[in-house]
């Protein structure tokens, strides 16, 4: 059972909301209308899926639109071999080959090199009880969910290895209900804890995230 | 078919005809007074009525905050003490039921992710960089995201680059509307044409290859109906 409450969200609104771009009176209007119309839940479940499948798949297009050689796949690279080895090209690219191989397999994973990517991540309020996921080669946004926190008139965010080290604080910035910080690339792969803590408290911790880096 | 005005964000003009033949009526502010003083009387047909209202909204708020996890519990919780607050006469003004349980449901989660972190935190301080919790996503969930995500690089394959960086923009960057449409020569019709057809064909895609639903949905629905 639901119930009839007209007029109904727009799709401007919802997708606002669903990006925490609404403001709070307008957010809580809409919080109650959602309380009450299962149109509008579906609708914003079928929104969240969109945004939620988009922010996973750009990147990946991007990337692989980035990665695509303009021209045919080792067209370029034969061309190269054969002036160079005129005589006996096989043997001698193979073992060039094997030896590359060898070098890359030795050489210890974070000296391995990765593309930089700039990467927008939003840790919402521990949403599935889930870690979110970037990688070493990422340049880290990172958007905290201040969903359901007291407004405080200073936060700090700190970012915590898993043995509890702090590698990384700083200011946020408000967006919205947000709190943007931009932490950078991270060196080391791991586990990591997010946490928001009141800077006037002797920062006492007001929230924690999860976040999973991984090579 | 009673139904009430309820000004949310810009309103659709055309959203009565959306309106479904099981959705019953909205009780107005006087109903919702009658409704809350048989709570206060005690009328369990009154607490039937109350959870049939509300109590899908409550779990679609809840699981979208906090995840699927022990949901039942957690809407059972809720409901409880939105039912106990309304027989101690917490609730002053019953015509503002809606915004009351939203308030409660807010707490709710606050609390929830209180303890969690409280917990999570007590466990670091036993066992400092030992032990971490495995709280990554279940298989399944992880496995419809995945779907999901697939079916959208098909959406974004399928459509110029130009567009790609427009839903970019916006979705990804968060860029505002009125900036993009500037640096992209659109116009605002044009900006909503594309998100819409990109909506629709992810939605048409997704029907035709998701023979479920999202665990979310699944959840919802499971105890929705009972």
């Amino acid at each position: 059972m639901g119930i009839i409450l007209e007029p109904h969200v727009s799709e401007d609104t919802l997708e606002r909301y669903a990006m925490g771009l609404l403001p709070p009176p307008e957010a809580a209007r809409l919080e109650e209308h959602l309380l009450g119309c299962h149109l509008c839940q579906d609708r914003l479940q079928e929104t969240d899926d969109f945004i939620q499948a988009f922010r996973i798949a750009a990147p990946r297009v991007a990337e692989e639109e980035r990665l695509r050689p303009q021209t045919k796949p080792g067209e370029w690279l034969r061309a190269a071999l054969s002036g160079l080895f005129a005589w006996r090209p096989l043997p001698v690219a193979g073992a060039l080959a094997a030896i590359a191989l060898a070098v890359f397999l030795a050489m210890p994973d974070s000296q391995r090199i990765h593309p930089v990517q700039t990467r927008v991540l939003d840790l919402r309020a521990i949403r599935s009880d889930a870690s979110a996921i970037a990688r070493v080669s990422d340049q880290l946004t990172l958007r905290l969910d201040l969903e359901g926190l007291q407004p405080e008139s200073g936060y700090r965010v700190e970012i915590a290895a898993s043995n509890g080290r702090i590698v990384w604080s700083g200011e946020g910035k408000l967006e919205g209900p947000m709190l943007a910080v931009s932490p950078g690339t991270f060196d080391e792969p791991g586990f990591y804890w997010v946490r928001i803590v009141n800077a006037r408290q002797q920062g006492s911790l007001l929230r924690e995230y999860a976040l999973e880096i991984r090579n | 078919m009673t139904s009430v005005r309820n000004d949310v964000g810009d309103a659709e003009s055309n959203s009565q005809s959306m309106s479904t033949p099981e959705t019953p009526s909205v009780p107005d502010g006087s109903q919702w007074r009658v409704l809350v003083e048989r709570i206060q009387s005690g009328d369990n047909s009154a607490m039937e009525e109350l959870y049939s209202l509300f109590s899908r909204g409550i779990r679609f708020y809840l699981c979208r905050q906090l995840g699927p996890q022990e949901l039942d519990d957690k809407v059972h919780d809720t409901f409880l003490i939105v039912v106990q607050a309304i027989q101690r006469g917490d609730l002053r003004e019953p015509e503002r039921l809606m915004g009351f349980i939203r308030t409660v449901v807010r707490r709710q989660v606050a609390a929830f992710i209180d303890n969690a972190v409280h917990s999570r935190r007590e466990q670091m301080d036993l066992e400092t960089g030992v032990s971490i919790a495995d709280n990554r996503q279940n298989p399944e969930q992880n496995a419809i995201i995945e779907q999901q995500a697939g079916i959208m690089k098909e959406v974004l394959d399928d459509i110029s680059s130009r567009d790609r960086e427009i839903l970019t923009r916006f979705y990804l960057h968060e860029q505002p509307q009125e900036q993009i449409c500037q640096e992209m020569n659109l116009s605002e019709t044009q900006f909503r044409l594309l998100k819409s057809r990109a909506k629709a064909r992810f939605g048409e895609l997704g029907r035709k290859k998701l023979n479920r639903k999202s665990l979310n949905k699944l959840s919802m629905r499971n105890t929705a109906g009972s």
